[in-house]
This record gives structure tokens, sequence and C-alpha cells, in this order.
């Protein structure tokens, strides 16, 4: 019975998880633009992040290797380098917008000054990435920000068509506009796929000690909760469809996204709208600092970790710090969040190749792996999706100049 | 002295020590002499400076950083398996300095400890 | 010959970032005529639920404001810039457009609590999107 729980509680957390400040703003933006027309396009990218952090949970467990071991060792220490510079960029771009979303979110339910807010979630990130176990931040995080459940209800609540709902599950391109169609394809798997999601679950993985025996439970979770998170995606994308596309009606800041909620479900659809996306912003910009510091330290061999004490990983404490702080300058400057998101997502997706091809290699190297290397399924969805990212990778540049940024 | 396949299974791994710290990498090798068949490891080698053997790009980088190079000889080499285990203790190797000189400031934080 | 390609992306970064050049085509203006649209048929919704009291204060507060800051945007760039030959009557009347909607949006930004203003924000908002 305990089992059970525990296993229910994991995927709430996943869930409550999934979601992000990119996947806010693109899986609404696409609605609004495109009705249900890329529904298919969320599907592939749960599937592609679902596939690679079974990979990558699977490798960290049994070899004790986080992604960017793999990465330096795979790739070896000057391409390693490389992509350790551009995941730390990317990072950081991510990390800005996260507090940026924390902010706005804040400024929604509070109406404090924005730059206030900005300093407060600062301070808030750094207390609980310094003072919080690593398990109680996944929960805490996790499962406040199941609030975000509030669109699927709004969804359902504005009667959209669901034929044509069920239709936009079919790959279908009716648009004027093929180069923003594009765009929000790349954009949407960029949101899913995010490189922080996997170097932090990975690293995740050893520091909750999950060891070879828990890796079915801990999968599951993970895979039951990633599905369901990707359900949450579609609601934000069929409430925009049903409530912004018919008024052509353009999302330019979070509070359209909470509006889509208070519309159909009045002040209690607001409240947790704007609750869910604290948290899970919150979340993610919290993932996001994590993963700053864990590259850093797995690349040069640093000792690293929540599950050491500050004084026994100094170096990975300050790589952390100074990300942190970063990325709050970065955000300060009074930059716009939302764009700052669209950015850092195109920008994810070119180097999603360099992140995800090293767990491919060692997810296959048997001296590593053991018994526990990729089956024909694994092989069969790894290969699979590594193409797929690898021809999104090489178009979205030339995509975000010919559709000027999804403006059209 | 085993033989290795010196690209895949040595180089850029994590180093671990006696007590189960990780304490650097791998960042380049001595072969002692190439003549014999096959190049049997002398000693690992880690820290900045040793990058200057790996490629254009490890020159660059050491170049930006500093410290030194800090030679293992391959008899404290415990195991090898994903990580290199080594039979001593990081410190005793003069390994992990680099962690010493940031710890003085972590540890001003409360809590820290 | 090796500063080709930097110069080839500074470029292209050039040319992306002018979206707004200073002479406005049809299509530039037809962009900026939608964006008019898209706020006030958001301020629509937005009043519609501070008439109901479906809302809360810093809510309707803040994101009125947004909503403002972007009609006011929109006329400033439609102001600035100069029309294509032909297209002088439909620039100003996308400007007038454009400074109607911030300004219904800033009598609901001032009084976020207020039934009345929000019933009549609303029905001047839906008037404008239409």
């Amino acid at each position: 019975m305990k089992r059970i729980f525990d296993i229910a509680l994991g995927i709430l957390a996943a869930i409550g998880g999934f979601v992000d400040i990119g996947d806010i703003v693109f899986n609404v933006a696409a609605g609004a633009m495109f009705e249900y027309q890329l529904l298919w396009v969320v599907v592939i990218g749960v599937g592609a992040i679902i596939t690679y952090s079974e990979m990558c949970g699977r490798v960290a467990v049994v070899s004790q290797h986080a992604v960017f071991d793999a990465v330096r060792e795979r790739l070896g220490f000057g391409v390693g380098l490389v992509a350790l510079v551009g995941a730390q960029l990317i990072n950081l771009l991510t990390l800005a917008a996260e507090i940026g979303g924390i902010a706005v979110a804040l400024q929604l339910l509070a109406g404090l000054p924005y730059r206030v807010l900005l300093f407060l979630a600062f301070i808030a990130v750094a207390v609980v990435v310094w003072a919080l176990p690593f398990g109680w931040i996944e929960r805490v995080f996790g499962y406040c920000g199941l609030a975000m459940l509030v669109f699927a209800v709004a969804a359902i609540k504005l009667h959209p068509d669901w034929s044509q709902v069920a239709s936009g599950f079919i790959p279908s391109a009716n648009t004027s506009d093929p180069a923003v169609y594009g765009y929000f394809v790349v954009g949407l798997i960029g949101a899913a796929t995010v490189p922080y999601e996997v170097y932090f679950y990975s690293s995740g993985a050893i520091e909750e000690g999950w060891k070879p025996k828990d890796l079915s439970v801990n999968q599951s979770n993970a895979i039951i909760g990633y599905t369901l998170g990707g359900l949450l995606s579609c609601s934000l994308m069929i409430m925009a469809g049903a409530l912004f596309f018919p008024r052509e009606i353009t999302p330019e800041t979070l509070g359209t996204a909470a509006l889509g909620a208070q519309v159909p479900l009045g002040e209690i659809g607001l409240l947790l709208a704007l609750v869910g996306i604290l948290f899970a912003v919150g979340g993610a910009a919290i993932d996001t600092v994590f993963s700053g510091a864990y590259n850093m330290a797995q690349f040069f061999g640093w000792e690293w970790g929540k599950h050491r004490k500050p004084v026994e990983a100094p170096r990975y404490t300050i790589a952390w710090m100074v990300m942190l702080v970063l990325g709050f300058l970065i955000v300060f400057t009074g930059v716009d969040p939302i764009k700052v998101t669209e950015f850092s997502v195109i920008f994810s997706v070119v180097a999603l190749p360099l992140t995800y091809l090293p767990i491919l290699l060692v997810a296959n190297d048997r001296t590593y792996m053991r018994r526990y290397v990729n089956g024909r399924l694994a092989n069969l969805f790894g290969i699979g999706y590594l193409v797929v990212i690898l021809l999104v990778a090489v178009a979205a540049i030339p995509l975000m100049f010919l559709s000027n940024m999804g403006q059209g | 002295m085993t033989e290795i396949d010196l690209g895949l299974s040595l180089l850029d791994h994590q180093l671990i020590d006696s007590e189960d710290l990780r304490c650097g990498k791998v960042d380049d090798l001595d072969l002692g002499s190439l003549r014999e068949d096959p190049p049997t490891v002398q000693a690992i080698l880690a820290g900045t400076p040793a990058w200057r053997n790996r490629g254009r790009i490890g020159r660059l980088a050491a170049s930006l950083g500093g410290g030194r190079i800090v030679r293992i000889p391959w008899e404290d080499v415990e195991s090898v398996e994903s990580a290199v285990h080594l039979k001593k203790a990081a410190h005793e190797l003069g390994l992990a300095r680099g962690e010493d000189r940031v710890r003085r400031f972590v540890a001003w934080i409360p809590g820290a400890k | 010959m090796r500063r080709l390609p930097g110069l080839c992306v500074a470029l292209l970064l050039v040319i992306a970032g002018c979206g707004g050049s200073s002479t406005l085509t049809g299509d530039a203006l037809q962009k900026q005529d939608e964006a008019v649209h898209s706020a006030a048929a958001e301020g629509e919704l937005l009043a519609s639920d501070v008439a109901r009291d479906r809302t809360t204060e810093p809510f309707a507060r803040v994101h009125s404001g947004d909503l403002a800051d972007q009609a006011k945007a929109v006329a400033k760039r439609v102001r600035d810039a100069d029309a294509a030959p032909g297209l002088e009557r439909e620039r100003r009347q996308v400007l007038t457009r454009a400074t109607r909607v911030a300004q219904a949006l800033e009598e609901l930004h001032a009084a976020p609590d207020d039934r009345e203003v929000a019933e009549r924000v609303q029905a001047e908002l839906r008037r404008l999107a239409a």
C-alpha cells in the first residue's frame, strides 16, 4: 500500500514539475495562432523527453555517471568543452527567463513592483536551494505545480470542438505562413526537451541515491508523470485555441495565459493558474540553477550535489551561486522575460544533439551498463528521436529569422 | 600493467579517491616509452596545464587557467571501472586543491557545515 | 575571407532586428492593426471579468496596464513611421484605433475594481475590436 502511495506521489511531482516557462509561452502562443493544429508536435516532444529521461536515468543509476560525465568522455575534451560553454550560456538564458517568470507571476498575484519582485525571486531561489534537501524541493514544487491542472479544467469548460481537437493530433499544416508554423514546431519540441531537464534528471537520480532495483519504479513514475504532464501542455494549447484563436488574440505576457483560466472559471481559476505558474516556473528555475552547477562539476570532476554538505563541495556551491547571480542580473536589466524565453528555447534546440548523442552512446556501452544496456526498443526510439532532434536543430535558426521570431 | 583501450577507457574519466571523494578527471596520460607495443600507462596526469595535449581547444583552455599538473603513478590506481579509483586520499596525491581554495569562502555562510 | 561568415551573421541579425523599419508597408500596417485588435479583444475579456467581479484587483490592474502598454507601443510605432505611398489614410486609422484602445485600457487600469467603469470599457473595446 505504501508502495502505491509512493509511486502516486512520484507521479504527481513529475506532473507538477513538467511544465516550465518555455512550455507555457510556446503552447499558449501555438494555440492562439494555429488553434489545435500543433497538438501532434506536443506528442513528439513528450515522447522525446520520455525516451531520453529514461535513458539517462538508467545510465546515471547503473554507471553513476550523469550527463556531463558522459559528454566529456564520449565527445572528448575539446568538443565537450564547447558543449559545456554552450550549455551554460543557454542555461543562463533559461534561468533569467524563469526568474523573470516568477516575478511576473508574483506581480499578477500581489501587484508589487516588478523589479522588487525580481530581487525577491532571486533571494527566494537562493534560500530554497541552500537550505532545503533535494527531495523536499522536488516534492514541494512538484505538488504545488499541480495547480496548473486548472488549465485542463479551463480547456474543458471552454467547450472546444473536440473533433477539431482530435484532428490536431494528426499532423496537418493548414496555414498561410509555413515559416511561422515551422518556428512553432521547433519551439514546441524545444520547450519539451530543454537540456537542463535531462542534466537535472540524471544528476537527481544520483542525488536521491536510486539503486538499480529502484529503476523500474522511478522510470515508471517519470514515464507516467511526463505523459500526464504532456496532457497539461496540450491543455494550454487547447485553452488558447478555444479562447484566443477565435478572437485573434496574440499572447504577449504570462498574464494572458492566466486570463485563459479566469475567463471560464473566474477568480478561483485565476488564482490557481497563477499559483501553478509560480511553482512550475519556480521549480524550473531551481532545476536550472542546479543543472548549471552539475554541468560544471561533472565536466571538471569536482565533488558535487545536495547530498554533500556545501563545505564538501565548495566549487559546485560557488558555481550555482554565480549562476543564480548572473541569471538575476540578466533579467534585472529589464529585458522582457517572454522574449528571453523564446531565445533560450530556440538556442537550446540547436544544442540538443550535443546533449542527447552522448547519452545514447553511453546507454549502448555494455562495459558501463552491463545488462542494463539499451534494448532494441530504447534504441529504436533513441535513434529515431535523435534524427528528429538533428532536423529540428538544423532548422531552428533559419526558421527564427524567416518567421521573424514567430511574428510572421 | 594491463592493456587498456586508452582512448575510451581512461581519458576524461572521473577520479575517485580512497575515501570515495570525486577529485578531478583524467586530463592526460603519461605513456612512458612509445617504443613499446602496446604503450603502457606510467601515470595519470590531472590539472589544467595537462589540457595542453588535448587539441587546440585544450591548449586555449590551459592557457586561460592556472594550477599545477598532478602526476599519479599507475601504482596508486586501485581499479578502473566507469571511474578510476585511487588507492590514496586526494590530499595525499595533491588532488582537489582547487576545492581548498574555494572552501574558505563557502565556510563563511551559515549552514555550510 | 575568414571574416565573411561573421559579417553574414551580423548582417542577418541586423536585418532580423530591423523588423520595424521607418516606412510602413501594407503588410506591416496590417500587422500593427492586428496587434491593436489583439489588445482590444483581450482587454474586452478582462473588462468583462472585472464588470462581473470575477477577478482580483492586482491582476486587473497589472494586466490592463500591460495591455495598455501594448497598444501604446503600436501607437508609437505607427506614429513615428511614414506610410508607404497611398497608405496614409490607413496609417491614421490604425493610429486612432491604437490610441483609443490604449485610453480605454488606461481607464480600466486606473480603476481596476470599479464595475461601472469596467462595463463601459468593455463596450468601448468591443466596438474597437470589431
